[in-house]
């Protein structure tokens, strides 16, 4: 194992850090506008997916098939929240949790009954041979997953720091009360909480189904990375959420190239144990307490 | 209004966990709904079991194993069953889970007495079941390919299987691997029984031929990645890499192979002979990637002294044009093991039970099969060799026999 197989190692681990990092921002905005962790943020992945794959392969150019494919993704959040969340929106956290395992479960049965549990494959967005930088190879599709990782991260950051409504949006992830005495509807910003999570979401799905394949159940282990990764980056916070997918990304990737390929999985659910039980508040946050 | 709102919502957390749920249990309920219909028709029939994987993980393997059985079950009956009795088939999902497996086991022998079972499709869905078989004294035709299905053969009494052994497949690759003067291989096992059980037998068979497995990496059956597995392989530099897994992960393994621009030789087990391989790995990722398989993708460029060319040629053209899709060898696994059974029961003659079935499938001589021709004994409850292996290369987007 030589420094080129290390760099090749993190590169892959970059890669898969964006995806992660996608998912557990869609995870803190919902967490923080609605106060609950919604577990079917991984199934909002598997429908952009699955929605893509079958266009594609019914015909529909591909880009075209992607924009659908995110607008039937965010399309579905925005039911779900409507038809499930919000008529049980006064009931207690715990209440709100299970529902969204209700909900992760029902659009998997749903899933497996439109497409079948046979795997489908989108073709990638950047054809041709890998790429050679310096002796470590990179797959075309990667750069494309990067580069969509950063642009929506770049795009995000404008949303909450320079529009009103990202501002109000905000406003109410810190204090519902608040921002409703400011004129702030917190049902509109729940709503669009989960517009701009499932669409996120949306965004993993098309870009990781080219690599990965496109499954029905594909959005349980998909999910539960996000969660993790939002969970390391303290679940508020939106640049900790970026940051803990990355890191998550890279040392499963160098667990899996450097310990064992057999603990790939188990790496990422080890951190989660360690972090919950040292650093509750997550492992870039100084102080806590900072909700009210 | 807050009494209305819980009630909504109680209604509505019922509604979407029991649509989920019903989801999930569709596939099976439907299949065994359909089967009873006909069993009204038919009240004298041979009941057989179906324990498949038509969810879950495995499910590429599952659905087109559930489509070879009940072809083969169509045609039987259409012309006029065994002796004038039909084979009524019963049909569950065990979603590719070792504990489903066994609770369907339990339903086939229990509550639908059926006289024999068909399954898992793979070694540890059918590994789950093998005690409870054994001691129900129910024979079962496995479609996994794990050697410890039907070893050893005292204490898997009732266990038959079709698939070819990893002993076969190991020795057949080891050949090859012998006549490329490959010498150092890394292994990239299927992190479960299947591949645990490759590994452990082309271990042993490398030693003979002189190869070295210089080293050896686990992947998982839901992996999405498994660049870090190959990168390590490739600081090693092997003269070959052998992959004992199934698709999706096999399909994976072969992509990102191709993504990292590795150029030693790939070698796939039978395990990755689903259809959808070359698809699912991606045609330019595909293309030169050997497989230890059988013989249906590549029946035209069989000589024709093949015993089995008009066979499988039948069964393509038959399943081609009943299911509009491809064939592989892995549903051509599960055709065999019907067709073993049918078989058994023709021996018996007028006393067909659970027993005599058993006592016959011992009996099968030269029966021609799609996987290969099989001679079973009471010590070979398998009864194929290295010869019904080929090895075959993707050669310009086609399946290619390599002699």
């Amino acid at each position: 194992m030589d420094i080129t197989d290390l760099f090749q190692l993190l590169f892959s681990g970059l890669s898969v850090g964006g995806i992660y990092a996608l998912i557990a921002v869609g995870f803190v905005t919902i967490y923080n506008v609605n106060g609950v962790i919604n577990f079917a943020q991984g199934e909002f992945v598997m429908i952009a997916a699955m929605t893509a794959a079958s266009l594609v392969s019914a015909g529909t150019p591909l880009w075209i098939s992607a924009v659908i494919a995110v607008i039937v993704a965010a399309l579905v959040g925005v039911l779900v929240q409507r038809l499930a969340l919000h008529p049980a929106r006064l009931n207690g956290d715990v209440v709100l949790l299970i529902i969204t395992i209700g909900v992760s479960t029902l659009l998997r049965g749903l899933a497996l009954m439109i497409w079948g549990s046979n795997p489908k494959t989108l073709p990638p967005f950047m054809k041709g041979e890998p790429v050679n930088v310096l002796e470590i190879v990179i797959p075309r599709q990667d750069f494309f997953i990067a580069g969509i990782a950063v642009v929506m991260m770049v795009l995000l950051f404008l949303f909450f720091e320079k529009t009103m409504l990202g501002s109000a949006l905000r406003a109410c992830m810190m204090n519902r009360e608040v921002s409703r005495l400011l004129g702030i509807f917190p049902n509109r910003m729940a709503l669009l909480s989960f517009l701009l999570g499932a669409a996120l979401a949306g965004v993993v799905g098309i870009s990781v189904a080219p690599v990965s394949l496109a499954t029905y159940d594909m959005g349980l282990l998909i999910g539960l990375k996000g969660f993790v990764a939002a969970v390391l980056g303290g679940l508020v916070s939106i640049p900790g959420a970026v940051l803990g997918g990355i890191l998550l990304g890279v040392l499963e990737s160098l667990g899996a190239g450097l310990v064992s390929s057999g603990y790939k999985d188990a790496i990422a659910f080890l951190i989660l144990l360690v972090v919950m039980v040292i650093r509750p508040q997550g492992i870039f946050r100084v102080k806590s307490g900072k909700r009210v | 209004m807050k009494k209305i709102l819980r009630s909504v919502l109680s209604i509505s957390l019922v509604l979407s966990l029991v649509t989920g749920l019903m989801a999930c249990s569709q596939t099976n309920t439907q299949e065994s709904n359909t089967e009873q219909a006909t069993s009204t028709v038919n009240l004298d029939a041979y009941k057989i079991g179906v324990n498949l994987e038509l969810t879950g993980s495995a499910s590429v393997w599952g659905l087109p194993q559930k489509n070879a059985i009940e072809m083969y079950v169509k045609q039987l009956n259409e012309n006029g069953g065994i002796n004038g009795i039909p084979i009524e088939l019963v049909i569950y999902d065990n979603e590719s889970n070792e504990t489903q497996s066994l609770v369907v086991s339990k339903k086939l022998v229990e509550q639908d007495q059926v006289l024999a079972v068909i399954g898992g499709g793979t070694t540890p869905t059918t590994m789950a079941s093998i005690p409870y078989m054994n001691k129900q004294g129910v024979p079962l035709v496995s479609v996994g390919s794990g050697d410890e299905i039907v070893l050893p053969v005292e204490e898997r009494k009732w266990i038959f299987k079709t698939p070819s052994n990893n002993q076969d497949i190991s020795v057949k690759i080891a050949e090859f691997l012998q006549n490329q003067e490959k010498k150092d291989i890394a292994f990239i096992a299927l992190n479960n029984a299947y591949g645990d059980s490759g590994l452990s037998v082309f271990r042993e068979v490398a030693a003979d031929y002189d190869i070295n497995i210089v080293s050896v990496e686990k992947v998982g059956l839901g992996d999405k990645d498994a660049k870090p597995q190959l990168t390590r392989i490739k600081s090693e530099n092997p003269d070959a890499i052998l992959v004992w897994a199934i698709p999706p992960a096999a399909s994976i393994i072969n992509r990102n192979y191709w993504e990292l621009n590795m150029h030693n030789m790939l070698v796939f087990s039978a395990g990755a002979g689903a259809n959808a391989f070359i698809e699912l790995a991606g045609k330019e990722a595909a293309e030169e990637t050997y497989i230890a398989s059988g013989k249906v993708w590549v029946i035209d460029q069989l000589s024709d002294d093949d015993p089995q060319k008009t066979f499988i040629k039948n069964y393509v053209s038959n399943y081609e044009s009943l299911y509009n899709d491809g064939v592989s060898p892995i549903d051509g696994m599960a055709y065999d093991a019907i067709h073993l059974i049918v078989k058994a029961i023709e021996l018996s003659g007028d006393e067909v039970s659970r027993e005599s079935i058993r006592n016959n499938l011992e009996k099968i001589q030269d029966l021609v099969g799609i996987t290969g021709v099989f001679n079973l004994s009471p010590d070979n409850h398998q009864g194929l060799t290295p010869k019904d292996v080929e090895i075959l290369q993707v050669q310009n987007g086609e399946w290619t026999l390599v002699k």
